[in-house]
C-alpha cells in the first residue's frame, strides 16, 4: 500500500471497516494493493530454523516488500513476523557507527580507531596471558562464512577453543543426541516427509508458534489424508489442539513416557526384529562413565520396568495414551517425529533425544519416506554455520571433533598451520564461557550477532560478569542498545540480513545463498569484512604477518564459501557441488551434494541407498541398502541406548511448588531485537505476561490482568498473569522475548552433562499476587 | 478531516444516481438496497448540512455509519 | 428514516435505543475502567454527549466487569458479572485483508481472545473464525490485529 498517501489510506481504511461490518465482500482493489518494486530477488527469511524462501522486493535502494517463494519447501507460504520483515532494517535503534565506552558514556569513532583498539586489546591479552585468555561467541545467525572464518582465526590461528554459539543454548542435546545414536550430527530426513508420513509424533515442540509454517504442511496432510498427530507436551498449546491424541505430563517426566512406549513396543512385540538385528547395536553409560556394548536381552531387562503404570504414576500422564501412543507410533505406515526445545533444553537432553532415536529404531521406521526422527532448529543457521561449520568448543568442521588427534591434523593440514596448533581439550561451552569471563579467566570477549545478556540462563549472574570493568568487551550487532551492547566496551555496527551476501543452513540440511540487496544503513559493515580485518590485523599485532596473509587471503565471501565446500569434501556432508552460483539458481540444496552436475534439490534422505543416499556405497561399499555409515566403529550400525528416566535439575517442591517453563510467541523472535521494531507486531504481542491455569489462579485468586510476582531461587519479576487453560495445573509459562522483563534470571543455569545445553525449560518457582 | 465508511439504504435506481452526485460522498459497492460509501467532512460542523441533503434525496431510507477515522 | 452511529457501548449495556434514554451520563463507569477503555462522548456531539463508548482499536474492553454494578440507572446490567455472558458486540473477520486468510501465518486475535478457544477458533486450515455463540464483542481481537485497518471488527447490535 505504499502508493497510498495518509487521507486516500483513512479513507479506505473507513471504508474497508465499513464494508466488513455490513458484510460487503470488498478489498483494495488490487492496483491499489500491489507494491511497487523495482526488482525481487530470491533469499531466505531472517528469522527462525524453518529457513523459508522468500523474495525481498527492492524499490530505489530500499526493500519494501517480502513474498513468499512459491518454488521453494514452503511453497510461498510466511508467518506474519516474515511478512514484516522490511520494517526490521531501518529500525531507530539500528546501530550505525562504531561506539566506545568511555567513563560510562558512549562516544562515536571511526572504523580504523574501533579495529585498532580491538587489535591491541586482543593482542595485548595474548601476549600477557596467552591464547587462552581470549575468546568467542558466535550465532547461529551469522551467515557460515563468517562462522567459519572466525572458527578458523581461533581455532586454528590463535589456537584456543574459547568459542562457542548460542545454538549451545538451543540445538546442542539434539546434536549430541544424532551422534550418540547415529555417528553423525544433523537429520536424516527432509520436511517432503510430512507428504508421507501416517503418524506424527511431536513431542516438546510448539510448532505452530515457533515454526508455524513447517506446521502448516502437516496441517495440510491431515486435511488430505487419515493422519494421526500425537502431542506430547505440558502446555495444550494450539499445536496440542490440533492433535488426535493429546499427552499432558509434569514437565520433566518425559524420559518415563518415552521409555514405556517403548515398554509397550517391545511387549506388544510392535518392534522390528530384522531391522534391530541389522542395523542396531545397544550400549549404555555406567555408573563410572565408561560406555558398554549390551545386548538386545539387556536391553528388554532395562525396559521391564518403565511400564505404563509406572510412567502414569510419575509423569501424570494417563496410561492409556501413552499405550495408544506407542500403538499408533510403531504401526502406522511411517512415523515421523518433531521435537524442539521441550527436549533441547534439559539436563538430559542428550538422553531424551537418544530415547526418541531408540523409539524409530526398534520399530524400523526410519530412512524410508515419512519415517524419520527430526529435530527442528530455532535459528536460521545453527545447522549450517554452527553444527556444520563447527563453531563449538568441542567441535571442528564438518563433524570433526576437537578431542580427536586424527581430526585436529586433519584441520591443521587443510589449513596450513603447524602440527599441534589446535588445542587438543574441548573449550568452555556458552554457559562455562561467561563463567569463565565472569571469573576474569578470559579478558577479551568478541560476541557477534546474539543477545547473551538476554539469553543466557541465570542471566543476572552473567550480566554481573560481562558488566566487569577490568575486562574487554566487544558486541557486533545490528542493534544497540541491546541487553548485550548496553554491557559492552566497544560496539560494532552490523550490516543486517540483506545488507550482506553468504549462506545459511536450515533444520532438513537446505543450505540456501542470501544475496546482498541493499546498502548497509550508515557506517555498518558486514561481520565477514569485520572477522576479516580483525583477522589479519590481530596476526600482525602478534607478528605473524606470513600467517594472517596465508590464511586469511580472501577477497570475498565467495571464495571463503569455496574453502568451506572444500572442507567438506571428504566427509559425510560433501557438498562439495553447491557453488555459489548453483545456489543462487536453485531453491535451497540438500546436502548430500557431492557434485556440481547432482540434480536439485540433492539428498533428501540419508542413510539409505535406496531412496538416493549418494555416499552411502563411498562410506560402507558392503551395504545393501540401510547403513549408518557416520558410525563406522559399532560396523555401520545404529546405537539403542538404555538411558533410565532423570528428573529435572529442579523439580517442584514445597516452598517453589510451580514449575516455569519459558517459550515462544508466533509475533515474535528470540530477545526481540528484530521484531520488536515492528509496530504491528508490537500491537499484537506487545508485553510478556504469566499463563497460568484457572485451577491454579483460582487457588492464589489471581484474575487476568493481575500483577503476579514469580520468583525462583536466583531472582524475582512481576509480571501481569493470562489465566488461560493453556499450562497445566502446576505449571506457569513465560516467553523469553521481551528485553525489559529479564524471564531469565529466573532460569536455573543446571546443563545436560554431555550436550552442556542448560534446562530453560524447567525452573521452579512460587507465585504470589504481587 | 473526518472519513465515515457508510451504509446508505435506498428505494430505487433514482435515489442512487442523485446520492453519487454528491460532492461528499464516495460510492464503492451496492448490495440489493444498500449502499456503501465513504463521507468526507471537514468538520463536525458540516454534519447538519449534510445531513439536510441526503434527506432531501426521494428514495434515501437511511444511513448507517460504521466506521470512522479522523486526520 | 434513521441516522445511527454504531458505538460499542461498555459491558452490560441495555439495547441501544433504551441505553441512551437510561443513561444519565454519570461518568462512573468511565472513572473505574482500570484500562481507561471506556470514554464519554465529547461536547462537540451534542446529540449524544456524555454517552461511555469504547473504541476497541484504541483500546478495547479486557472484561473485568467492574462497570456494571457501578450503573446508578440500569443502562448497564448491575447484575452481569460472568464475562462468558457479555454481549456488546461481535466480531467480523474481512476474509480480504486478514494476514491468515491471505497466506500468512498469524493468529494474534485467536491467542488474545479473552474467551479463549470459544469465540475464535482455529478451522484445520490454521484460519480463525468467530463463533457466534460466545463471541462477547469486547474487541481484543481488534486491538491487537497486526493489519491496519484492523482485518477483525466488531459490529454492535
Amino acid at each position: 500500500m505504499s502508493k497510498l498517501n495518509r487521507r486516500d489510506f483513512l479513507k479506505w481504511s473507513a471504508l474497508i471497516t465499513a464494508a466488513s461490518v455490513a458484510g460487503f465482500d470488498f478489498a483494495l482493489p488490487e492496483s491499489l494493493q500491489a507494491v511497487e518494486v523495482d526488482n525481487w530477488v530470491k533469499s531466505v527469511c531472517r528469522y527462525c530454523g524453518a529457513g523459508c524462501g522468500l523474495y525481498i522486493g527492492v524499490k530505489g535502494g530500499k526493500v519494501v516488500a517480502v513474498k513468499g517463494d512459491d518454488k521453494n519447501w514452503n511453497k510461498g507460504f510466511l508467518c506474519v513476523k516474515g511478512s514484516y520483515l522490511p520494517k526490521i532494517l531501518d529500525a531507530p535503534d539500528r546501530s550505525k557507527y562504531p561506539m566506545v565506552k568511555e567513563k560510562g558514556k558512549w562516544k562515536r569513532i571511526s572504523w580504523d580507531e574501533a579495529m585498532q583498539l580491538m587489535i591491541s586489546k586482543f593482542a595485548e591479552a595474548i601476549k600477557k596471558y596467552g591464547p587462552h585468555s581470549v575468546g568467542f561467541y558466535g550465532s547461529g545467525q551469522s551467515y557460515s562464512e563468517e562462522s567459519y572464518l572466525a572458527n578458523k582465526l581461533f581455532k586454528g590461528a590463535i589456537g584456543t577453543n574459547n568459542i562457542d554459539g548460542n545454538p549451545r543454548l538451543c540445538m546442542a542435546s539434539a546434536a549430541v543426541g544424532y551422534v550418540t545414536s547415529f555417528g553423525k550430527d544433523e537429520p536424516m530426513g527432509c520436511y517432503d516427509d510430512i507428504n508421507y508420513a501416517d503418524c506424527f509424533f511431536i513431542i516438546g515442540s510448539n510448532m505452530s508458534e515457533a515454526h508455524p509454517v513447517i506446521f502448516r504442511l502437516i496441517m495440510e496432510q491431515k486435511r488430505k489424508r487419515n493422519v494421526k498427530i500425537i502431542v506430547v507436551d505440558p502446555r495444550k498449546t494450539v499445536t496440542a489442539r490440533n492433535a488426535d491424541l493429546y499427552l499432558d505430563f509434569i514437565p520433566g517426566t518425559d524420559l518415563y513416557i518415552l521409555n514405556a512406549m517403548a515398554h509397550v513396543i517391545i511387549k506388544e512385540k510392535l518392534y522390528n526384529p530384522d531391522f534391530v538385528n541389522k542395523h542396531c547395536v545397544f550400549k549404555r553409560t555406567n555408573p563410572d562413565g565408561k560406555i558398554e556394548k549390551v545386548t538386545f536381552e539387556d536391553y528388554l531387562k532395562f525396559i521391564e520396568e518403565y511400564t505404563p503404570e509406572m510412567a502414569e504414576q510419575k509423569s501424570g500422564c494417563p496410561k492409556e495414551k501413552i499405550i495408544q501412543a506407542a500403538r499408533w507410533f510403531a504401526t502406522s505406515k511411517a512415523t515421523m517425529s518433531f521435537w524442539c526445545m521441550g527436549i533441547n533444553q534439559r539436563t538430559r537432553g542428550v538422553w531424551a533425544n537418544n530415547l526418541i532415536h531408540n523409539l524409530h529404531l526398534l520399530t524400523g521406521q526410519i530412512c524410508r519416506p515419512g519415517a524419520t526422527p527430526f529435530s527442528l532448529t530455532g535459528q536460521p543457521n545453527a545447522c549450517g554455520g554452527i553444527r556444520d561449520v563447527g563453531l563449538l568448543a568441542h567441535l571442528l568442521p564438518y563433524g570433526r571433533l576437537v578431542a580427536n588427534e586424527k581430526h585436529r591434523e586433519e584441520m591443521e593440514r587443510f589449513w596450513g598451520v603447524p602440527k599441534g596448533r589446535i588445542h587438543p581439550t574441548p573449550g568452555p561451552t556458552a554457559v562455562e564461557l561467561f563463567r569463565k569471563f565472569e571469573a576474569g579467566e578470559i579478558k577479551c570477549i568478541w560476541i557477534v550477532c546474539t543477545n547473551p545478556g538476554q539469553s543466557l540462563p541465570n542471566v543476572d549472574r552473567y550480566r554481573k560478569g560481562m558488566a566487569r570493568e577490568d575486562t574487554f568487551l566487544v558486541v557486533s550487532e545490528a542493534y544497540h542498545p541491546s541487553r548485550t551492547s548496553e554491557l559492552a566496551d566497544l560496539v560494532l555496527p552490523a550490516a543486517l540480513w540483506c545488507e550482506k551476501e553468504g549462506t545459511y543452513g536450515q533444520s532438513e540440511r537446505r543450505y540456501q545463498y542470501l544475496p546482498q540487496v541493499i546498502k548497509p544503513l550508515g557506517e555498518a559493515k558486514s561481520d565477514f569484512e569485520v572477522i576479516l580485518t580483525f583477522a589479519r590485523g590481530l596476526l600482525t599485532a602478534l607478528g605473524r604477518e606470513e600467517e594472517a596473509k596465508k590464511l586469511f587471503p580472501y577477497k570475498n565471501s565467495e571464495e571463503v564459501w569455496d574453502e568451506i565446500r572444500a572442507c567438506s569434501k571428504d566427509t559425510v556432508y560433501n557438498f562439495w557441488g553447491m557453488t555459489r552460483a548453483r545456489l543462487i539458481k536453485e531453491h535451497g540444496l540438500l546436502w548430500p551434494f557431492p557434485s556440481e552436475d547432482y540434480p536439485a534439490p540433492g539428498t533428501l534422505r540419508r542413510y539409505t541407498a535406496k531412496y538416493g543416499d549418494p555416499l552411502l556405497k563411498k562410506f560402507d561399499p558392503q551395504a545393501e541398502d540401510i547403513s549408518f555409515y557416520g558410525n563406522p566403529a559399532d560396523g555401520n550400525k545404529a546405537v539403542t541406548w538404555l538411558r533410565p528416566a532423570v528428573g529435572p535439575a529442579e523439580p517442584a517442591d514445597k516452598d517453589y511448588p510451580f514449575i516455569l517453563t519459558t517459550g515462544r510467541l508466533i509475533e515474535h523472535w528470540h530477545t526481540g531485537t528484530m521484531t520488536m521494531k515492528v509496530p504491528e507486531l508490537m500491537r499484537a504481542a506487545p508485553h510478556a505476561f504469566v499463563e497460568i491455569n484457572p485451577k491454579d489462579a483460582e487457588k492464589l485468586g489471581i484474575k487476568t490482568g493481575d500483577k503476579v510476582k514469580i520468583t525462583s531461587r536466583r531472582g524475582s519479576i512481576v509480571l501481569p498473569a493470562k489465566v488461560v487453560d493453556i499450562p497445566r495445573p502446576g505449571v506457569v509459562f513465560v516467553p523469553f522475548h521481551y528485553p525489559e522483563s529479564l524471564i531469565n534470571s529466573l532460569v536455573t543455569d543446571a546443563f545436560d552433562a554431555l550436550s552442556k545445553q542448560p534446562e530453560y525449560k524447567i525452573s521452579a518457582v512460587k507465585l504470589e499476587k504481587a | 478531516m473526518l472519513y465515515l465508511g457508510v451504509i446508505i439504504e435506498v428505494e430505487g435506481e433514482e435515489a442512487e444516481k442523485a446520492l453519487s452526485a454528491l460532492p461528499f460522498l464516495s460510492l464503492y459497492a451496492r448490495k440489493e438496497n444498500q449502499l456503501l460509501g465513504v463521507i468526507e467532512l471537514k468538520s463536525l460542523s458540516e454534519w447538519q448540512e449534510i445531513e439536510e441533503k441526503l434527506q432531501s434525496i426521494p428514495g434515501f431510507l437511511g444511513l448507517s455509519i460504521l466506521s470512522s477515522y479522523v486526520t | 428514516m434513521f441516522f445511527s452511529f454504531t458505538y460499542l457501548r461498555p459491558p452490560g449495556a441495555v439495547k441501544e435505543a433504551e441505553f441512551i434514554k437510561k443513561c444519565i451520563r454519570c461518568g462512573k463507569c468511565q472513572q473505574i475502567c482500570p484500562y481507561n477503555s471506556i470514554k464519554l462522548i465529547s461536547w462537540q456531539n451534542p446529540f449524544y454527549f456524555g454517552l461511555p463508548y469504547i473504541e476497541p482499536r484504541k483500546k478495547p474492553c479486557y472484561l473485568c466487569m467492574k462497570c456494571p454494578p457501578l450503573c446508578p440507572s440500569g443502562a448497564l446490567d448491575r447484575n452481569l458479572k460472568d464475562k462468558y455472558k457479555v454481549r456488546m458486540g461481535i466480531a467480523i473477520i474481512n476474509k480480504n485483508t486478514c494476514w491468515a486468510y491471505q497466506g500468512s501465518f498469524c493468529r494474534a486475535c485467536f491467542m488474545n481472545c479473552p474467551i479463549f478457544d470459544k469465540a475464535l477458533k482455529l478451522t484445520d486450515e490454521l484460519l480463525p473464525i468467530v463463533i457466534e455463540k460466545y463471541c462477547v464483542g469486547c474487541g481484543v481481537c481488534e486491538y491487537v490485529c497486526p493489519v491496519e485497518p484492523s482485518a477483525i471488527i466488531i459490529k454492535t447490535y
